[in-house]
């Protein structure tokens, strides 16, 4: 069914918004989850997500964005906001074989202790590179609706995104070099 | 410097554990509250203030007299800040159907009682569409019990036993498995209100043994949480075949026998529908209501054990809410409530709180602690008001499992108390009830510790009914949910000896399918079960052996 009307749908009637829940909570509990790594506070900060969505569906209007971006906005402030509240360190919970294969494309070898280098790398970034690394590369999400959920221009996101590339590739390639 | 963390984590998540924390109907009923928050908090903004200056004069005026003694009553209503009155409404016991508050273990308890007050207070469309939503899904968890298998069940369950009682007295009666119901004089009339039918028909029938629920298809939750039962028991009144009622100034006072710990049972009542499982919820326990509440009387309740027992008890069943962990909040909730004669405890309310989630686990505290003992003025017990702080405390906050709820041993009752003697029951639950029909002595089963899913498939023709059931306690479950043709059990402790159990008829012959499992930690696990046909008789027996032993 088309997400177009399902949207519409659930602006009429709420409870059927339980259908857009059921085709976005796995995605968006996941973002979460790699934000927190904590499964409670997923859960909790993944349904305060979906409610915001709720409350505000009906200012949503489908020809800016993809719905699952708007929703990934949300959660992105959601997001913000714990970290702001408890004032702990941000976190990144990556998943071990989507590095391996952002080094493989690095032209690195996969090695657990170049792995622990990279850690580090990354460590170092600015935060909003590697939230660009992850929504580009471990979300798939176009430079479009990067740009969205981040609130920047497309260009800006693109920019962005190929810096943090070149950074990487730098480091990869002084590992190699090594 | 760190701007932030990076961890790696070497597996990736996986569905199921992700899939468990769906749950839109809780989202819906969140999305109800705050919504009528918001329009509380529109409401009271001006009116909030006024009352606020008002109660702040009548204090100065008030306060110091009305602290020490006199009217207690005037203190108990006026002692909540008008601005916490949208939270506070929702923590009074006395507003909800349901009497006192469930405490929360699943948030979807607290959520439902929530639903039913806005549904009470703004009637509209919207409620109605989610009480809908509601029923939906109920309707789609629980149509795998077929009416066959309801109608082969219910022949291995005991008979009702039949009373015939002279109504104008005052009269006890024994059931065969030692429950007590004690009926005093001219308590029946009928639905049109006509009083004092002379010949009653009774009838009780009694289930204490985890086999006799399964069989009768009840199960042990309270919207979605569950409870361990200490029996329960079906009664009925009739006079010439038409049902009689029980009057409102009357109560039956009913007593459970039991074994072993006492444990902080109380009354839930139910309708149970024509297929499907029944919600038990919490009776009002009003019962005293008419008598006057001390606030300083010459002996003090206590708490078996001291205060210090008492504060051990919050330590050890204190589990800090994840919304104000996060938060960072901490502090006292001052909570008041009232130890009445029996050492229960009522009219639980928050004095100052911090935040709604840790007033709500500190009524959870209260309302589940063991009895107290009575204050006593001149010698007899009395209700006595209380008020004591509850402390939140974020830093090295106890997160030891609950050592009594625990390794409490299962009561054994698989010896009959026999008929009419009453010496065969160690001790008995005594608790009131003012209305027939299904009642269950119970309580809120509290589990600490890590928790997980199981996800059961069904078999292909979808017809069969499964239950798990705690082995160490006496709790049938349903299933919480049902996604396709798998279902899924919430909420089970990890560790937890379970028995999952299927039961199916196919050609009116009986298959069973059983597993005494226990789940490791996550991810959810999935079990698969394997249905065998078996004899009638033998199904009974196999049925017995499998539930009834430890």
């Amino acid at each position: 069914m088309d997400e177009h009307l399902l949207i519409e749908a659930a602006k009429k009637d709420l409870t059927q918004f339980s259908r857009l829940y059921d085709l976005y909570f796995e995605r968006i509990f996941r973002f979460v989850y790699r934000r927190t790594d904590d499964e409670m506070v997923a859960d909790d900060l993944t349904s305060q997500t979906f409610l915001q969505a709720m409350t505000h569906l009906a200012a949503y209007e489908y020809r800016r964005v993809s719905f699952a971006a708007w929703l990934y906005k949300i959660a992105m402030n959601e997001i913000h906001q714990y970290y702001r509240k408890t004032k702990a360190t941000p976190l990144f919970s990556l998943d071990q074989h989507l590095l391996e294969t952002l080094m493989e494309e690095g032209g690195s070898i996969v090695r657990e202790e170049n792995l622990q280098e990279l850690t580090k790398f990354l460590e170092q970034l600015p935060s909003h590179e590697i939230t660009m690394l992850q929504l580009r590369f471990f979300e798939s999400k176009s430079f479009k609706e990067i740009a969205y959920i981040l609130d920047m221009k497309e260009s800006a996101a693109k920019m962005c995104t190929y810096r943090a590339i070149q950074k990487l590739k730098k480091h990869f390639a002084q590992l190699t070099g090594n | 410097m760190k701007q932030h963390e990076i961890k790696i984590r070497k597996q990736s998540l996986d569905t199921e554990r992700i899939l468990a924390r769906k749950n839109f109907t809780q989202l819906m009923h969140r999305y109800q509250r705050t919504r009528f928050r918001h329009r509380m908090r529109y409401a009271t903004g001006f009116s909030g203030a006024v009352v606020l200056l008002l109660t702040i004069i009548y204090f100065l005026f008030q306060s110091p007299a009305a602290l020490t003694s006199g009217s207690p009553e005037k203190v108990a209503t006026h002692t909540p800040s008008p601005k916490q009155t949208p939270s506070m409404e929702s923590l009074r016991p006395k507003d909800s159907i349901q009497g006192k508050q469930p405490p929360v273990i699943d948030s979807t308890v607290e959520l439902h009682t929530e639903a039913k007050k806005i549904e009470k207070r703004t009637p509209g469309k919207s409620v109605q569409t989610e009480k809908d939503t509601l029923a939906k899904i109920r309707a789609e968890v629980m149509p795998a019990q077929t009416q066959n298998l309801d109608e082969f069940l219910a022949s291995f369950i005991d008979k009702p036993q039949f009373f015939t009682l002279d109504a104008t007295k005052d009269t006890v009666l024994t059931g065969s498995q030692g429950t007590v119901v004690e009926i005093p004089a001219n308590s029946f009339m009928f639905e049109n209100g006509q009083p004092d039918p002379n010949k009653v028909v009774f009838q009780i029938q009694e289930f204490y043994k985890p086999s006799d629920m399964v069989l009768a298809g009840l199960t042990t939750t309270s919207n979605g949480s569950p409870l361990e039962s200490g029996g329960m028991v079906n009664i009925t009144a009739s006079v010439e075949e038409k049902p009689v009622y029980l009057k409102k100034d009357k109560q039956l006072t009913l007593k459970f026998p039991f074994k072993g710990k006492k444990k902080p049972m109380k009354l839930f009542t139910g309708e149970k529908p024509a297929s499907g499982t029944v919600n038990w919820l919490l009776a009002q326990a009003d019962l005293t209501q008419e008598s006057p509440i001390f606030q300083v009387v010459e002996q003090q309740p206590t708490f078996e054990g001291g205060m210090k027992a008492f504060n051990e008890y919050i330590k050890n069943n204190l589990s800090y809410p994840v919304e104000a962990r996060r938060d960072g909040i901490q502090g006292k909730v001052y909570i008041q409530f009232v130890v009445e004669p029996d050492g229960s405890l009522s009219n639980i309310q928050i004095l100052k709180g911090i935040h709604e989630a840790c007033d709500r686990e500190a009524v959870r505290l209260i309302e589940n602690s063991p009895n107290w003992i009575p204050g006593k003025q001149g010698g007899v017990p009395v209700r006595v008001r209380m008020a004591i702080p509850v402390s939140f405390i974020l830093d090295g906050e106890p997160t030891s499992p609950n050592e009594n709820v625990l390794t409490q041993p299962r009561q054994s009752t698989s010896k009959k108390p026999s008929t009419g003697n009453t010496k065969d029951a160690d001790y008995y639950y005594i608790l009131k009830s003012n209305k027939l029909g299904w009642v269950n002595c119970d309580y809120f089963l509290v589990l600490t510790g890590q928790k997980t899913s199981l996800q059961v498939p069904l078999p292909e023709d979808k017809k069969a009914s499964v239950v798990v059931i705690f082995k160490n306690y006496k709790s049938v479950l349903p299933a919480n949910r049902r996604s396709g043709a798998t279902l899924i059990f919430d909420g089970i402790p990890v560790n937890e000896k379970l028995v999952v159990l299927g039961l199916k008829l196919v050609n009116e012959v009986p298959m069973i399918a059983f597993h005494e499992t226990s789940l490791t930690q996550s991810p959810a696990e999935q079990l698969a079960l394997e249905f065998k046909p078996t004899t009638k008789k033998e199904f009974n027996t196999q049925l017995k052996k499998l539930l009834d032993t430890k």
